[in-house]
């Protein structure tokens, strides 16, 4: 099987590669030793293409892209970057690129990026060629949407999504100011974040200024989405405005905070989340030290815990938001990468865990390729 | 004008671009137009070195034989060497 | 100080020289000397150095040996492997030179510790091994006006500079921001083993002159070592006007400034909230609302502790309710005030000392740590206008 788990790490990237029944897994690599990899992604439509975003200590922020699934990389000729600033505003550089979503199946080769900080980028060209989604990035609302609130990592554009019914139809998110949505292809944008609570705000009914951690889209059933935000997991389905907070369900002392949300690729009701301590101070990680995901079959009207093979105490797991991760496999496999250079792995949905590699640096993103 | 030629002297982690050469040529009468020169033949390089609103990224320097370069405007002879230093942390 | 007549004789091929002589050799067995890092350029800098007969040297080093060392490390011998760098070198130059005065510093160099530390000395060398160190042991060197020779080496090449307090220019002028936890070192990246030797070696070279007053430093001059080619460079550059630390208006006036530009590498894994945030934790918590100062809570359970790590002075002309006050350079050592059980959040003027005193607390175990963004400046402007929130000096 052709069946890669690519891992973006502080330190390069990574590729385990199972046998056909999924039980030995080989590592591979590094590749771009060094390089700060913050996610890798295949393109669906033409499974031979993949892109990553990097940045190295010294040198600036690129994209890498290639033919030949991963085996050799090209660097983009125009890598993401803002306009050159004008003599009266205030100008922005990109620090990193942060995010790389493939276009709409209709529009071969297009990709989108988000960077750090927050803009909107798209290519044309397989991801050789970058530009500015000025709809978005020059939008009379940016500085108010992209206030520069920072999260520890600096503010951060991510989980760009295209409606696979109509490539006009996208939405966005950023931390720190909302998930964003736009119907004509980026030209302009609305945001989208009723019923969301931002508890860190004086106002906590504001439109936008909102933490999402993770937003995704289901692909078969395109008006469900659902958001794990930095104040509880929520699902949408459109064409309603308020998001439901389907993380009351969870069990109380565990919460319902954390940074990814993964979807069954095949059952729109089925979602998986990580839960991380987000008490007090957000410590970000597993709670009590003994790391769970839970798992809801009905849209998040119940969840239950899945830990099996997983460690029993003191495993203070950090995952984040790019870091988990299904398959596409009949028997649904579920991958994670802890910030401790650990992956986990699963291959009955959940139920139970091992460990595929670990003394990783720490692991930014995992993402699967067919 | 005559054409003149410059070397640009590479440290280790733009070395990718230049096919592992410690030095190349490249020519201009500004650093901008060589940094363009050098882009030209190593594509991809500028922007690790310089950010889209033209300024030098922080842990890199660069100079003009021993001048430091503090705008990319600032004027290269015939003859300078053109030296790119980034910052060394080991002990 | 006058030199016995053993030290005399050791020193003699120093006396033999006018530039040195009796008097210069005096000077150098009056100076004291702190090494950051004792490893690959720190070896053979401090024993150049002990040899040489500076009276006083302070080897700053908290790593333990390891074998790898032992390629470039000649401080070291491969029966002391896993033994304290910083002990080990004291023992060594001990033995190669008695008539001096060594002192180990095995702990860490952090912004908690390095003015403390590095005021204790007249000259530093650095031969850290991280870009972060280098960073705060030059802002040390600009705060404390002390001279600094500074040295760094990756795969086969070399640089060096000296800062010289008075015009500079400093290495932050050099390189203004730092690339902190990114830049490879040796560890990861290798290092010809010889080549520290190089580096260190003119190291001391710069130092016995700084000491001693004579030559010309290597001030606005940096210095590259190609070993490949077998060339060295010299480049000239300048005080920037706009350094964060020795420029006309640094904003880098406390180490605890110096640690939060290196971010990632020293305040790395802390969260931070904003003032609403905070204000929403107190408001949760017990905080005791009575200003009463000192105690939390008032006998009730503290959801969440507010440390104030400002000077004194600072905490007296407006602080918040119930807030511990333990200034940032008394922190290492206060950490058992802050109560454990319940999560701590450090404040201070504009949130850059909390930054380190949250690495701090992290490091020492605390689990729920905090500072504030913006520090209490941000609290004036977004809670609180009535908290009055004065300058640092």
């Amino acid at each position: 099987m052709a069946s890669t788990l690519w891992i973006g790490t502080r330190k390069g990237v990574f590729a385990l590669r199972p046998d056909v029944r999924r039980r030995v897994w080989k590592l591979a690599g590094p590749q771009f030793l060094g390089h700060i990899i913050h996610h890798v992604v295949q393109d669906p439509r033409e499974p031979r293409r993949l892109a990553l975003a990097a940045k190295t200590g010294h040198l600036g922020p690129t994209v890498y892209t290639s033919g030949d699934r991963g085996r050799s990389w090209q660097e983009a000729a125009a890598p993401p970057a803002f306009r050159k600033a004008d003599e009266s505003e205030k100008p922005r550089a990109v620090e990193r690129v942060f995010w790389l979503t493939p276009g709409h199946e209709s529009e071969p080769g297009v990709w989108y990026a988000g960077t750090s900080p927050a803009g909107l980028f798209r290519s044309g060209d397989h991801g050789q060629r970058w530009e500015p989604v000025t709809g978005f990035n020059d939008h009379a609302m940016y500085s108010k949407w992209a206030a520069g609130l920072r999260t520890p990592d600096g503010e951060l554009l991510h989980s760009i999504r295209v409606d696979p019914r109509d490539a006009r139809h996208l939405y966005l998110a950023i931390s720190i100011g909302g998930v964003f949505e736009s119907t004509d292809r980026g030209a302009d944008w609305a945001p989208l974040n009723e019923g969301v609570a931002a508890d860190f705000l004086p106002d906590p009914n504001v439109a936008y200024g909102h933490d999402p951690h993770c937003l995704i889209q289901h692909p078969l059933q395109p008006d469900r989405l659902y958001q794990q935000n930095h104040c509880g997991s929520y699902r949408l389905d459109r064409p309603a405005r308020r998001w439901v907070r389907i993380g009351e369900r969870m069990p109380r002392r565990i919460g319902d905070i954390g940074f990814p949300i993964v979807a069954h690729p095949r059952d729109p009701d089925t979602v998986w989340v990580l839960p991380m301590d987000g008490s007090k101070v957000w410590p970000r990680t597993a709670l009590g030290g003994k790391p769970a995901v839970y798992v809801s079959r009905n849209a998040g009207r119940s969840w239950q815990r899945q830990d099996r093979g997983l460690p029993r105490a003191q495993a203070w797991f950090t995952v984040l938001r790019q870091a988990m991760c299904a398959d596409q496999a009949a028997r649904l496999g579920l991958y994670f990468g802890t910030t401790q250079g650990e992956v986990w792995a699963s291959s009955d949905e959940g139920g139970s865990w091992r460990c595929l590699a670990r003394h990783l640096p720490e692991i930014y993103s995992v993402s699967h390729a067919c | 004008m005559a054409a003149r030629v410059n070397t640009v002297r590479i440290p280790s982690p733009l070395r990718d671009y230049t096919a592992g050469a410690t030095q190349v040529s490249a020519s201009g009468a500004t650093v901008a137009a060589l940094l363009d020169d050098l882009e030209r033949a190593h594509p991809g390089m500028r922007f690790r070195m310089i950010d889209e609103q033209d300024h030098i990224r922080p842990h890199i320097r660069v100079f003009i034989n021993q001048r430091e370069v503090n705008a990319l405007d600032e004027a290269v002879a015939a003859g300078d060497e053109i030296h790119l230093i980034c910052a060394l942390s080991g002990g | 100080m006058t030199l016995s007549a053993s030290e005399r004789e050791r020193y003699s091929r120093h006396l033999l020289l006018p530039e040195i002589g009796v008097a210069g050799q005096e000077k150098l067995q009056a100076a004291r000397v702190a090494v950051v890092g004792a490893g690959g350029l720190g070896s053979p800098s401090s024993l150049y150095l002990a040899a040489a007969g500076v009276g006083t040297l302070g080897v700053i080093d908290h790593d333990r040996i390891d074998l790898s060392n032992l390629q470039r490390q000649l401080l070291f011998d491969a029966t002391q492997v896993g033994a304290s760098k910083a002990l080990t070198a004291q023992a060594r130059l001990r033995a190669l030179n008695p008539e001096i005065n060594v002192v180990a510093h095995d702990v860490e160099l952090v912004a908690g510790n390095a003015l403390e530390l590095l005021r204790q000395y007249d000259c530093v060398l650095d031969g850290s091994d991280r870009l972060a160190t280098r960073y705060l042991v030059n802002d040390a060197c600009v705060l404390l006006q002390r001279p600094l020779v500074s040295a760094a080496i990756h795969r086969f090449e070399g640089q060096a500079m000296t800062y010289v307090p008075g015009g500079g220019p400093c290495y932050r002028c050099l390189f203004p921001e730092s690339a902190a936890a990114a830049a490879p070192n040796c560890a990861t990246a290798g290092v010809l083993g010889v080549l520290p030797g190089v580096l260190g070696a003119l190291q001391a070279t710069e130092v016995i002159k700084l000491l001693l007053g004579i030559g010309t430093p290597l001030a606005g001059r940096l210095l590259t070592f190609d070993a490949l080619a077998m060339q060295w460079r010299e480049f000239r550059f300048t005080r920037r006007v706009d350094c964060a630390v020795c420029g006309a208006r640094p904003t880098i006036r406390t180490l605890a400034d110096s640690a939060a530009t290196c971010g990632g590498a020293i305040a790395s894994g802390t969260e931070r909230v904003n003032p609403q945030q905070l204000r929403a934790l107190i408001a949760r918590g017990a905080l005791g609302a009575d200003g009463a100062g000192g105690a939390l809570g008032a006998g009730g359970d503290a959801l969440v502790s507010v440390v104030d790590v400002r000077e004194p002075h600072e905490f007296a002309a407006g602080h918040l309710a119930g807030a511990l006050n333990i200034p940032l350079g008394e922190l290492a050592r206060r950490l058992a005030e802050i109560p454990r059980r319940a999560p701590v959040v450090f404040v201070c003027r504009s949130g850059v000392r909390s930054q380190t005193a949250a690495a701090i607390a992290s490091g020492d175990g605390f689990q729920d740590v905090a500072d504030l963004e913006g520090g209490l400046i941000a609290w004036a402007a977004q809670v609180d206008p009535a908290l009055e929130v004065i300058a640092s000096r």
